[in-house]
């Protein structure tokens, strides 16, 4: 067999094998294929039935399921996922199933086309045919005989990527505009010809297509891996995302949605800290149990779970808290993919049924990997009626517009979709003569009266009289639909402008949110102009996100117009402000400065376009804001001069002499900075004062330290001589080493033999060195060849390892050389035998202790949660390990402690970029634009990189630590282990769905008596996987035993709230500034915005760990704790 | 005007100073190009009819047709910055060791109207000079005239005054520089005849027509076609499976799995896109006995009703 090109062939070949062996043999018992057996371990909710619609010999394999409006079930469906095999027929299918008798059970399949490469989309047209996602193609069949087989194929568009078979294009949707919307996920470049020119995708989003007139656009940008995507009853519409943890996203149209590499902002979903989901249904309709209507309905996939989710208005948005789960499993094979309401009102979910999902990280060809089955189930409400399946196809005109007042949305949408495919004229005259007709004290007139718009949408006619009337619709959710609607008719309306002027005024926020993205569109500066009055009014998040978006699409058009002195805002301050601010380009940096200058801004406002200059400005630029730093004594403007120094190597055109002033006066709060700015902005007159400070043992360790900084950026002969002086071994130890760091970065070579003479010694900050040459260019090398024929100790010599061994590309010459200098043996990482393995597994699976595991897990020296979060709580440099266990088989939970590098999550590949002068930075691309790239480094540090300064940028494995085993017994290795293979997949380790505060602030130091008053230092903590902070892990106040917890609400509609404690047993509870009676529930106001929760913790008076819930009241307050790092 | 002389008579529709183009014994041809070659694959009568031309000779075709490419290969570039197209077009031809290099550009630049048209002209010669620079003779084709198909699709008058400019600069580019150069952009339908399914796109019958147009300027008389004859066909259908390999092949999926950035997790699976290769020699040598087959070569029957609007691969 041939294997791919590695660095240690032979052992790497082995341990591959070796794991694929062992998953074959180890993994949990697969289940028999047969579908009672699994509908066996199905628990749904207590208002729910299941029973299996379809199952194989009927279906294979499905991927996405969608109604026609016969109420038939259509199925993309795939057995050659995840890979063609070479010289393979492609030969997948759309299946159409039927349930003739309506008994709730498929009796009837037809293969309704075939020859298909992994088709993972199909949306029936209502004519008869079929949209269908065919790899690089979007097909339309067309069945002409109506014998349900398709009689002819054409390809609409081509051009789609590939680079991912899970990425492809999927989600197939049709809106109520009569547009088909489609999503394609982040490895994919689509570049796609229509009769309108090139429309390229790169990353993931959201097609909007218009089949009569082949319009394609891109509807909205980014989501990782977005399987899920459905309107509300209000065409307001809603998705989910595969591959990140915000759970319901709410899409404005046109944002970009966490996952896309370009975005600056990206939007991010409504519970943040969710595991990730597929498919996306809203439920409506009369079937559904009491409080479902309007539910939001997705598949936690990895953890074989259907979720529901409650929508609520949130301002201009929404807010979405997760209920009860529809239906759970205890089968591993059990992989609900989509789900969608059918006909009678009950729920479909489509059952991809493989032990095995995703294929980076399993073989294509494991064996593993089912082909043959699949299910689809359907989930009736209990005691209630089932809908009576409406007749749509071949209705007469006037029957179908009645069913536009059906409760049920399924009806309501295929009735749009057989009306498009009437004669217009007909349909015309019919729906006028409905809307005149429709009663208005009828409860859902002003429902009624937007379908018939959405008719006049989707048959692509506008109506003006009749949205018009919607547009001032007494119902607000109506008035923001027709608002959307308003957009897409504007190139042909009249007077479009005025129009939108009105909606921006408009009392219900989502209306002006509406009217904000629709103004962008049209592309002129007095549009924005026409936005920023949405500012009059409160803006909220998600307002404000979309004021950011139609700023920066009409970008060219206000810069233009401001530059050309037009009166553009009209001297409204706040608006002029807003817009400079919100955007990020440097063409807007003489705009500020003319607004600096002007002399009209002041205090906050004025230091905040500063900074903005500073960070995009060039050197006449800068030299105003170092003025301005001057007169304001302000350190963050010279911090900003700092990063435009060293990211951007720009330097104040005037005024540096400032310095010589500020680095001599010890008492001056800028000092710091000007030590390294004298450095970065190369003023060589103040070599003397930077010598003289870096070597001064009065001074503190801080200052001296951006002394050797400001030393090491001035550079040259000089700065070489003196840290070599200083980093001597006589030297004490703390200020040699940032000597040692500087001289790294200006001569490898002898900073290298200093470190070897440093090492010999014993060095504790061994790792920390090594991670200074790993991140120079020629560091390596030097210090392999300084590393000959050296003695070493043994333990610093590990220290070494680990770093080196941290690198994303462990440099195998380096490791060799200090295994020989420190006598270890090998040097390669610590690897199991396959019966070591088998046995690590085996004692994981039955005497691992996954509470143990946990406490492990949390140690701070392994340092896991500082990138790791588990629901949100925790780093955000590598994945959420929310629901691991669930997603994950045990060899591969093992692989992934010990070998980082073998399988990477997407999007977590690191990137490792070598700038010119020599710098190598490694960490996670966070995002790109033609300017930078930003990385945030295994810190969490997000670190930009100008593109100019770019020598290389190149992906790479994995930045977590190889070498975890060497710091852990076995026994706790198989603990840890256990932990993580039960997230997420046992209820003990999933999270609960009540809101908990999972991210604290403890106080580091606390004093001894009192709360806290100024400065305290606040470091993260984080809960258990079951909510309650561990009161033992905390520092406390000696010898009282006080410690202090806060955690933090974000809060988005103000109103009334409960906080829920476990006890109130030793506690003292302030919110914000307000002393709070402990108790086990404590009934709150909340106002809009950020509070915080401020605990007291009596450690002597209480052992028992702590639990801070939220319960939500009716009509009250829309809020989330904090999470992240 | 009379759309049906403008079809039947074989119009001089290129230039006199651009040279005719000879398919020689031995050459590998490459087309390459946006998606009027990728789109040709189904079909494959562009093949099919230069393969029949000469059935004594021995001609290989690679068709690296990539839907939305332009003359800087941004199509192609996948995870790359756009300004490695370039570069990318020139390891995919050198690779393929193209002897010929058929050039279908310009639909996609046209859209941008006759501002970009300089940057075209001058993206197009630098590709000329690139592909010619490995060895290869290069012929340049037009792009198709955009259809109207009625509204609600687009009237194509304002993109045709584009693409008319378009057209006559690489009609002037090839002039000058003695490249063979097709004009497919002078073809109008006949009354009644859809060569395009919305406007941009050619129908099955559309590629037959343009394909011809193509094979005329190879020397290729139109009573010499073999398509739609039970030998013609053969070889077509052999030629279609020969282009579907190759597809799987050079535009295979999981691409950033198996070749890209996490190959480190199933580049292993690498090794099954070179055992493609293989299958691809086999039809080859399917395809060599079926054109040495075509001895005589009988009058191309003219189409009486149209064929299906898609021909199935």
């Amino acid at each position: 067999m041939k294997m791919r090109p590695l660095r240690h062939p032979a052992s790497f070949l082995l341990v591959a094998l070796t794991f694929q062996l062992c998953a074959q043999q180890n993994l949990k018992e697969i289940p028999v294929p047969d579908p009672e057996a699994e509908l066996k371990t199905f628990r749904t909710a207590p208002e729910l039935d299941v029973n299996l619609f379809a199952a194989d010999p009927l279906i294979h394999k499905p991927i996405q399921i969608n109604f026609d409006a016969g109420g038939r079930l259509w199925v993309a469906s795939s057995a050659i996922y995840p890979h063609l095999k070479p010289g393979e027929t492609a030969n997948d299918k759309i299946i159409v199933l039927e349930d003739t008798d309506g008994d709730g059970r498929a009796d009837r399949s037809v293969v309704f086309a075939d020859g298909l490469l992994i088709p993972t989309g199909v949306a029936p047209d209502d004519a008869g045919g079929a949209y269908v996602a065919n790899s690089t193609e979007l097909v339309h069949f067309r069945d002409v005989d109506g014998d349900l087989k398709a009689d002819e194929r054409h390809v609409v568009f081509s051009g789609f990527g590939t680079e991912d078979t899970h990425h492809i294009v999927h989600t197939f949707r049709w809106g109520p505009d009569g547009m088909l919307y489609f999503n394609q996920s982040v490895y994919i470049h689509s570049h796609v010809e229509t009769p309108y020119g090139v429309r390229r995708l790169g990353g993931g989003g959201i097609w909007q297509f218009r089949p009569e007139t082949e319009e394609l656009e891109i509807f909205l940008h980014g989501m990782v891996n977005g399987w899920g995507h459905h309107f509300d009853r209000w065409g307001q519409s809603f998705g989910a995302d595969g591959a990140n943890s915000g759970g319901v996203i709410y899409f404005i149209p046109g944002a970009t949605v966490v996952g896309s590499p370009t975005s600056r902002r990206p939007m991010r979903g409504l519970n943040p800290g969710s595991p990730k989901y597929c498919g996306t249904e809203i439920l409506s309709g009369r079937h559904l149990p009491p409080g479902w209507e309007g539910s939001f309905l997705t598949n936690d996939f990895r953890a074989h779970r259907v979720c529901r989710f409650v929508l609520s208005e949130d301002g201009s948005g929404f807010a979405s808290r997760e209920a009860v789960e529809p239906l759970r499993s205890s089968s591993v094979a059990f992989r609900p993919v989509d789900i969608k309401q059918g006909p009678d009102g009950a729920i479909y979910v489509a059952d991809w049924y493989n032990p095995i999902i995703q294929h980076g990280e399993v073989d294509f060809r494991s064996p593993l990997r089912n082909h043959e089955n699949g299910r689809i189930w359907r989930l009736v409400a209990k005691g209630r009626p089932l809908v009576d399946r409406p007749r749509i196809e071949g209705a007469p005109i006037p029957e179908l517009l009645d069913h536009l007042k059906a409760p049920e949305q399924w009806t309501r949408h295929h009735v749009k979709r057989v009306l498009s495919h009437r004669p217009k004229s007909e349909v015309l005259s019919a729906i006028a003569a409905w809307v005149a007709h429709l009663d208005s004290r009828d409860p859902e007139f002003e429902h009624h009266r937007l379908e018939a718009l959405w008719v006049h949408q989707t048959l692509n006619l506008p109506n003006e009289k009749l949205l018009r009337s919607v547009l001032n619709s007494p119902e607000p959710r109506a008035r923001a639909a027709a608002t959307r609607v308003l957009r897409y008719w504007l190139p042909r309306l009249e007077e479009s402008l005025p129009q939108l002027e009105e909606r921006i005024a408009d009392d219900f926020p989502r209306v002006r949110l509406e009217a904000v993205r629709a103004l962008g569109d049209l592309g002129t500066a007095r549009a924005m102009a026409v936005a920023l009055g949405a500012l009059d009014r409160p803006v909220d998040s998600f307002l404000d996100y979309a004021l950011h978006l139609t700023a920066t699409q009409l970008e060219p058009q206000w810069v233009a117009a401001l530059e050309s002195d037009e009166p553009v805002f009209s001297g409204n301050d706040r608006h002029l402000e807003y817009v400079l601010s919100s955007v990020g380009s440097a063409r807007v940096v003489p705009l500020l400065r003319k607004r600096v200058e002007s002399g009209k801004c002041k205090g906050e406002e004025e230091q905040n376009l500063l900074r903005l200059m500073a960070a995009k400005g060039g050197a006449g630029d800068l030299a105003v804001v170092l003025d301005r730093a001057r007169a304001r004594k302000s350190q963050p403007l010279l911090a900003a001069l700092v990063s435009a120094a060293r990211e951007r190597k720009v330097v104040p055109e005037r005024g540096t002499e400032v310095l010589k002033e500020w680095t001599s006066n010890d008492s001056n709060p800028l000092r710091l900075d000007a030590l390294r700015l004298a450095g970065l902005w190369r003023v060589e007159a103040l070599r003397p004062t930077l010598e003289k400070t870096a070597q001064d043992g009065n001074e503190t360790l801080e200052v001296q330290a951006a002394a050797i900084e400001g030393l090491e950026n001035l550079g040259g002969e000089a700065s070489v001589r003196l840290l070599s002086a200083l980093a001597a071994p006589t030297r004490p130890e703390l200020s040699r080493r940032q000597a040692l760091e500087a001289l790294i970065t200006l001569e490898p070579r002898i900073a290298a033999q200093l470190t070897v003479a440093t090492l010999t010694e014993g060095s504790s900050a061994a790792g920390h060195i090594l991670e200074r040459f790993l991140a120079r260019k020629g560091g390596v090398d030097a210090l392999i060849e300084a590393l000959k024929n050296q003695k070493i100790p043994e333990d610093t010599a590990k220290l070494a390892l680990r770093a080196a061994r941290s690198a994303p590309t462990p440099p195998r010459e380096l490791v060799e050389a200090l295994s020989a200098a420190g006598g270890l043996q090998g040097g390669a990482e610590k690897e199991l035998s396959p019966e070591e393995l088998a046995r690590l597994m085996e004692d994981a699976r039955t005497s691992g202790n996954p509470r143990r595991g946990e406490q492990i897990f949390r140690r701070k020296d392994l340092s896991c949660l500082k990138c790791h979060a588990i629901g949100g709580a925790g780093g955000q440099v590598g994945p959420d390990l929310i629901s691991l266990g669930a997603a994950a088989q045990l060899d591969y939970i093992v692989e992934a402690v010990l070998l980082p590098n073998k399988a990477v999550k997407e999007n977590y590949h690191s990137t490792v970029a070598v700038t010119k002068d020599g710098q190598i930075i490694t960490g996670i691309k966070v995002r790109e634009s033609k300017e930078e790239i930003v990385l945030r480094d295994a810190d969490g540090v997000d670190i930009s990189l100008p593109r100019g300064n770019l020598e290389q940028a190149s992906p790479s494995g994995s930045i977590m630590p190889s070498g975890l085993a060497d710091m852990i017994t076995r026994d706790e290795l198989r603990d840890l282990v256990r932990f993580l293979s039960e997230l997420g997949r046992t209820q003990e380790f999933s999270l609960s769905k009540t809101l908990t505060a999972r991210r604290w602030r403890v106080l580091e130091n606390p004093p001894p008596d009192g709360l806290p008053v100024s400065d305290p230092r606040w470091t993260p903590a984080y809960s258990e996987v079951s909510g309650a902070l561990p009161v033992a892990e905390l520092p406390v106040t000696s010898p009282a035993l006080i410690a202090y917890a806060a955690c933090e609400l974000n809060v988005t509609t103000p109103g009334r709230a409960t906080l829920r404690l476990n006890s109130p047993d030793g506690l003292t509870v302030k919110l914000d500034d307000v002393r709070l009676e402990p108790g086990r529930e404590m009934p709150v106001h909340l106002t809009s915005g950020s509070h915080r929760v401020l605990f007291r913790i009596n450690t002597s008076r209480r052992k028992e760990p702590l639990l801070v819930e939220l319960d939500a009241v009716a009509d009250g307050a829309r809020v989330l704790f904090a999470v992240g790092p | 005007m009379n759309f049906w002389l403008l079809c039947t008579i074989p119009l001089g529709l290129f230039l006199p100073s651009s040279p005719p183009l000879e398919l020689r014994d031995g050459d590998r041809v490459v087309l390459l190009g946006n998606a009027f070659f990728e789109r040709e694959l189904p079909t494959s009568y562009i093949e099919t009819l230069l393969t029949a031309r000469h059935p004594e000779r021995n001609l290989k075709f690679r068709n690296l047709g990539w839907s939305g490419d332009n003359v800087w290969g941004h199509s192609r570039t996948l995870f790359d910055p756009l300004e490695r197209g370039l570069a990318r077009i020139e390891e995919q031809v050198k690779e393929l060791r193209a002897t010929v290099v058929l050039l279908a550009y310009g639909m996609n630049e046209s859209f941008d109207g006759p501002a970009a048209l300089p940057r075209f002209i001058e993206g197009l010669g630098c590709l000329a000079d690139r592909v010619a620079a490995l060895g290869a003779r290069v012929a340049i084709i037009s792009p198709i005239r955009h259809e109207d198909m009625g509204r609600p699709l687009p009237d194509p008058k304002p993109h045709n005054d584009s693409l008319t400019r378009y057209v006559e600069a690489m009609s002037q580019l090839a002039g000058k520089r003695r490249l063979p150069f097709v004009n497919l952009f002078k073809i109008e339908p006949r009354p009644g005849q859809r060569l395009t399914r919305n406007g941009i796109q050619p129908t099955a019958e559309g590629y037959r027509v343009y394909a011809e147009e193509i094979a005329r300027q190879f020397g290729h008389g139109l009573e010499q076609s073999v398509l739609g004859t039970r030998s013609g066909e053969a070889l077509r259908r052999a030629i279609v499976e020969k282009n579907q390999l190759f597809f799987h092949s050079w535009r295979p999926q999981n691409e950033t799995y198996i070749l890209g950035f996490r190959k480190h997790e199933q580049g292993q699976n690498a090794v099954e896109i070179s055992r493609i290769d293989p299958l691809i020699e086999a039809r080859e040598k399917e395809i060599e006995t079926l054109r040495s087959a075509l001895t005589s070569v009988p009058p191309i029957p003219h189409p009486k009703s149209d064929p299906p609007a898609e021909v199935k691969p």
